[in-house]
């Protein structure tokens, strides 16, 4: 038996671009101090706090390549969404971005056996 | 590392004071009913459904639909949360109590894995399941529960995140040894209880 996992730390992503893809969607390019590398498929759980303390945690895909550097997340803005317009609309270049992952070991493949083997 | 840090900006919707001590860590109320699968909806005629429980048992114990339905349902109304962070409030259900099913069966097992058509399984220990906490759920807001919500039977386990609560379920093995099931294998927390947020392996 292995040893017990570690608990998925939180980690404060920097966001070092933003860039619209459309109207309702913008990329957000991140560095992340420890990030382990992830797989094709696999997601973060995103963690926003305001000044009061009250938080709210939404999950996203990774829209980037393992292979790239920097961790793409593809946001579409939902109208009568919490965390979405925040992303879209407030979040800018050189804010922080609390978050943890990669998470997920079922809707992932590695680039060598593709997604449909 | 990350204690104290505020998300510049971020005000954030504020709950309703009455939902807010019934929405765990890191859940949101929704009032809708998201569905999510691992792979395709299964549609398993009544007539060949059956129920079974099996394993360290004296014996196994199968039901057919009509036997199945035969037996004495409750109707439950509680809170669900979803590990993917919604939470939806005030769900009606009818089923068949785990307690009722194990009746039937003697075991010395404390563990069981609830398995289904599709091959998902979820392993929960027996204390989780039993004394009122766990049904075979066959109704869900009064109408027999669609295919992508689980039907024609889910496991129901309200208590924990959702994905203990299995679709399409057909049987429960009971186990000596406790067996990570399907999303427990990948990632997901072994015991899954939303107040503690015990999403992921080591939370």
């Amino acid at each position: 038996m292995a040893d017990a996992p570690r608990k998925l730390a939180w980690r404060i992503g920097e966001v070092v671009e933003t860039s619209p893809e459309t109207p309702r969607t913008k990329s957000l390019f991140l560095e992340i101090p420890g990030w382990v590398g992830h797989r094709a498929g696999q997601h973060v759980d995103v963690r926003l706090t305001a000044e009061d303390g009250y938080q709210a945690q939404r999950s996203y895909s990774i829209a980037s390549a393992p292979e790239n550097g920097r961790v793409e997340l593809l946001i579409e803005r939902l109208d009568d969404g919490e965390v979405s317009p925040y992303l879209t609309e407030e979040l800018r270049a050189g804010d922080g971005l609390e978050l943890r992952g990669p998470i997920g070991g079922w809707f992932a493949w590695d680039a060598r056996e593709g997604p449909c083997s | 590392m990350s204690g104290g840090f505020i998300s510049r900006g971020f005000r954030g919707r504020r709950r309703r004071a009455e939902g807010d001590v019934r929405i765990p860590p890191g859940q949101y109320l929704v009032e809708g009913f998201p569905v999510l699968s691992a792979g395709p909806t299964p549609r398993t005629p009544l007539e060949e459904w059956d129920f079974t429980i099996e394993g360290e048992v004296d014996g196994p114990r199968t039901w057919s639909w009509e036997e199945f339905r035969a037996l004495p349902s409750e109707e439950i109304t509680r809170d669900i949360h979803c590990v993917t962070k919604w939470s939806k409030l005030g769900t009606t259900w009818e089923g068949v109590s785990v307690d009722t099913l194990l009746e039937e069966v003697d075991t010395a097992a404390e563990y069981m894995v609830a398995f289904c058509d599709g091959g998902y399984t979820t392993n929960l220990p027996l204390e989780e399941v039993t004394g009122g906490k766990a049904w075979v759920a066959h109704t869900y807001e009064g109408k027999p529960i669609s295919p992508e919500h689980g039907g024609p039977a889910r496991l129901l386990v309200p208590h924990l995140y959702f994905w203990k609560s299995a679709k399409w379920v057909r049987g429960l093995r009971l186990v000596a040894e406790d067996e990570p099931g399907f999303w427990e294998s990948l990632g997901y927390h072994n015991q899954g209880d939303p107040w503690r947020e015990q999403r992921y392996w080591g939370d």
